[in-house]
């Protein structure tokens, strides 16, 4: 018993010294970190509290707010809301999380956050968004006719738990029901706005367009072949880590998203009749237990400048294959490495946004050519909005035009018997036109052209026209 | 900006009036540049059954629905891309050790993984290797064009004898042997068939070593993916690994009527077309083709009799080959005796096709039965045995009367 108690107290002075370096880095960050104007409006939510909301809930007199936020009543009525002071004394919201541009704390129905009667006082705000599409798609000249495609339906939940604690969830259906999936379902605690620990069904950030991969965030319809592909969004998985945000100087940001996670599993090769794909790697047994003990280590930094710049760089590591049971070792470890690199800026109407990124995949010895062990892609967008203003009743309408180059080649290498560079790659052409009434709706038509270029190198044209709505609510 | 979107509108316009559709929305290849298509004159019931085949055929098999757990590729398009040729990338490997002209005293080592390599294997398993012996013969093939099968499957047997001259009797040097090979347990006669010493003729394969499709496509099943039938039930396994199965999928991995279907597929996949038959030279160049003895092994045309498909009765099947075995010279020698066929002989490759399978390769043409050759000059180059006098009657022509030659070749 003696011997316990001299490990407990043992541990708890080592706890008790970690905090307090925790406490002190902290309470540094708090001390330096500027309050910028600029932050603000950009990472404030797009629309203040409704005021249609119940008066009570502005009032939040309720009897379990005041319990968990004492200054609430004092914040309520600020619209819309920051923290970026970055006081503990203050009650954190959705908008001094840390934001990814068009990632799942910068959505619309943030905004609407407010306490509920009917949902029992609870803080919390429901949205989401819904895409559909109607297509005519060719190739080498045959093609299945006319269809219509219900792609996404999906529903947000953003809850205010407590003065540290916020859970967002997203509930995805694709083509109707067919296929439903938790896409997110994760608790932050923020300690500050430089370190919050983040745990739960979360986004792994390989690249930006797996954390900000809305349809109505784009004004193209299919999501480009690098992110879909290469980087295997949209990629959910269980796991735990932090970000943050840093301003090392007025109108500069730094972010940080760092996870361990279940990782993909072998469906990159066992599931994958046409070779090496990292998005068959995906697994609804992902959330239920990690397939060979090892986690997969993900994340991203990132900088955020004047003119909407944005440049990040992320990756991901991991072991695939199921290489151990319990204690023994029955194969060899096979991993997967990402890396990515992403960016955007805005000149004027004009907006450029980009994203690339190389995998290299192990494969087993029995398995080599047949499978790709490097892959790689990339894609342009060039949004220019020519117009926008009131058109009748609508008072920030605006028109966009949209190019997009798409190009991945998903087996890099030659043919160990002829030298021939190995196929595998497809480059498609994307011209669109979107018409937004409002910021978070896109009506947009395109045509697509794209070369689809099999192993041995033989190339297949691929052509349509495809037209869609894609909306926030 | 509002000139530079007007500028636009009309660039797009022109593109669509301009260019018209094919450059915008594809266009579909011309028949006589592709192999793949049913024969004409099917009824819809067995175009419906030919679509099923098709995609059965296209089917990439994974480990869970049966894949290996050995295999040399994951579906039959992987090998005969668009009903074509194989590239050298997929070759398959047959091994052994032995007299090379006598099957019955050669050793297909089926202990250590005999008689085809399957250098492939699903994640976790452990792909087989060529044993390290002495004198060990390789065969290595490309996969053949499947496209025409049915016709040649319905050829009767006393039609392809016609050409069979095993003792040289007239005395040209090309002696025609057919392969009596011994039938299956599940061998089903599709045509009469003449067995001899309890042996069927063989017409399928490098060595005409399949009697039928049926055969074919169930060994094709089992040896090259590893996929288990109700024909062939025994699942492949690597004998260093030790038996019986390192895959999980319930046996048989495909049921028969997957097998029979596809069957169908291959027996109704139309013959290729000819490109430009009537030209003054490729009519020149067919002279040349029969003036140095290419005809007598590449026959250019034999005819089908009955047929339980209605399409495939009684016609005439320009395959540009006789079907029979022929000694082909050192050059083309594998050492790998299959039933009467010996490590020198192989059967007479069909040609037609043979200016189609670039078009399907990436634009780079292989030639010949690994392969080996990149120009049609090369294969005929690496002809010896039977067809040494035929080469070198080819390679004695002028370079104008070679070309027209060539050109015949690629309108096949």
């Amino acid at each position: 018993m003696k011997q316990c108690g001299r490990v407990l107290l043992s541990v708890g002075w080592w706890l008790r010294r970690w905090f307090g370096l925790l406490g002190a880095c902290v309470a540094f960050f708090g001390a330096v970190e500027p309050v910028h104007a600029q932050e603000r409006a950009e990472y404030a939510p797009p629309t203040s509290r409704p005021s249609s909301l119940p008066a009570s809930s502005q009032k939040a007199d309720t009897p379990n707010q005041k319990a968990d936020t004492p200054n609430q009543k004092a914040d309520t009525p600020k619209a819309p809301i920051f923290q970026y002071e970055g006081n503990f004394g203050k009650k954190p919201t959705a908008a001094d999380t840390p934001v990814v541009r068009g990632g799942i704390y910068d959505r619309p129905y943030i905004g609407r956050l407010g306490t509920s009667e009917a949902l029992g006082g609870m803080s919390i705000a429901l949205g989401g968004y819904t895409e559909f599409l109607g297509r005519y798609i060719l190739q080498e000249g045959l093609t299945d006719g006319f269809s219509f495609e219900a792609r996404r339906f999906n529903l947000f939940v953003f809850s205010s738990i407590g003065r540290f604690v916020r859970l967002t969830a997203e509930l995805e259906f694709e083509q109707g029901t067919s296929s439903i999936a938790l896409e997110t379902a994760l608790v932050d605690f923020r300690f500050h706005r430089a370190f919050v620990l983040r745990g739960g069904i979360l986004l792994p950030p390989i690249g930006r367009f797996n954390i900000a991969h809305d349809g109505p965030r784009y004004d193209v319809i299919d999501r480009p072949l690098v992110s879909t592909r290469v980087i295997p969004s949209t990629y959910s998985d269980i796991g735990f880590g932090a970000t943050g945000s840093f301003f090392p100087a007025l109108g500069h940001k730094l972010y940080y998203e760092i996870y361990a996670v279940n990782g993909l599993r072998s469906g990159i090769i066992n599931d994958s009749p046409e070779g090496t794909r990292i998005a068959r790697g995906k697994s609804l047994a992902i959330f239920a237990a990690n397939e060979n003990g090892s986690p997969a280590l993900t994340g991203r930094i990132a900088y955020a400048g004047p003119s909407g710049l944005e440049v990040g760089f992320s990756g991901y590591v991991g072991i695939y294959n199921r290489y151990r049971d319990g204690a023994e070792e029955i194969d060899r470890a096979l991993w997967l490495k990402i890396f990515a690199v992403d960016a955007e800026i805005s000149l004027g109407p004009v907006t450029i946004r980009t994203e690339a990124a190389v995998a290299w995949i192990d494969i087993p010895d029995g398995l080599v050519e047949l499978f790709a062990d490097t892959q790689w892609g990339i894609y342009a967008d060039v949004i220019w909005e020519f117009w926008k203003g009131r058109l009748g009743f609508l008072r920030e309408s605006a028109f966009r035009l949209v190019g997009r180059v798409d190009y991945v080649d998903l087996h890099v290498g030659r043919f160990a018997s002829t030298g021939q560079d190995i196929g595998d790659e497809t480059l498609r052409l994307t011209l669109a036109l979107s018409f937004r009434p409002y910021e978070g709706t896109s009506l947009r038509v395109e045509y697509q052209h794209s070369w689809l270029t099999d192993r041995l190198g033989n190339v297949a044209r691929r052509a349509g026209v495809q037209f869609g709505v894609a909306t926030y609510f | 900006m509002s000139w530079m979107f007007r500028l636009l509108c009309l660039w797009s316009v022109w593109m669509v009036c301009g260019s018209g559709c094919g450059v915008l929305f594809t266009e579909e290849p011309r028949r006589e540049t592709v192999l793949d298509g049913p024969i004409d004159g099917l009824s819809h019931a067995q175009l419906q059954t030919f679509k099923v085949g098709d995609e059965e055929f296209a089917r990439v098999f994974t480990p869970a629905t049966g894949l290996g757990p050995i295999f040399v590729e994951a579906s039959c398009l992987a090998c005969h891309t668009a009903d074509g040729k194989g590239h050298p990338s997929t070759n398959l490997t047959r091994f052994g050790v032995g007299d090379p002209t006598d099957a019955a005293r050669f050793d297909y080592l089926l202990h250590l993984g005999g008689p085809q390599l399957q250098h492939r294997a699903i994640l976790g398993y452990q792909a087989e290797k060529l044993p390290n012996l002495e004198g060990l013969a390789r065969s290595v093939r490309s996969a053949p064009t499947v496209t025409g099968l049915g016709l040649i499957e319905a050829i009767p047997e006393s039609e392809i004898l016609r050409y069979a001259d095993p003792e040289d009797k007239d005395g040209d040097g090309i002696r025609g042997r057919p392969n009596y090979v011994t039938p299956p347990s599940f061998f089903e006669p599709v045509i009469e068939h003449t067995p001899k010493d309890g042996k069927i003729m063989g017409r399928f394969g490098r060595k005409a070593a399949a009697i039928n499709l049926l055969q074919q496509v169930a060994e094709a099943y089992l040896n090259d993916m590893g996929i288990t039938s109700d024909f062939l039930m025994k699942d492949l396994h690597n004998p260093l690994v030790g038996g019986p199965s390192g895959d999980t999928a319930p046996d048989p991995e495909v049921s028969a009527a997957t097998v029979r279907t596809v069957t169908f597929y291959m027996q109704t996949l139309r013959p290729p077309s000819r490109r430009s038959a009537e030209d003054p030279v490729v009519k020149q160049g067919e002279g040349f083709f029969a003036q140095v003895g290419c005809a007598k092994c590449h026959v250019p045309s034999m005819k089908t009799g009955k047929s339980a498909i209605e399409a495939l009765r009684e016609k005439t099947v320009s395959l540009y080959s006789d079907l029979l075995l022929h000694d082909m010279g050192p050059k083309l020698a594998d050492g790998y005796p299959e039933g009467q066929a010996t490590g020198n002989m192989w059967r007479t490759t069909p040609l037609w096709g043979l200016g189609v399978i670039g078009n399907l390769m990436g634009g780079q043409p292989f030639y010949l039965h690994d392969g080996r050759a990149k120009t049609l000059k090369e294969a005929i180059d690496e002809h010896g045995g039977e067809a040494q006098k035929s080469r070198d009657g080819f390679f004695a022509l002028s370079s104008a009367e070679q070309e027209a030659l060539l050109v015949f070749l690629r309108s096949l």
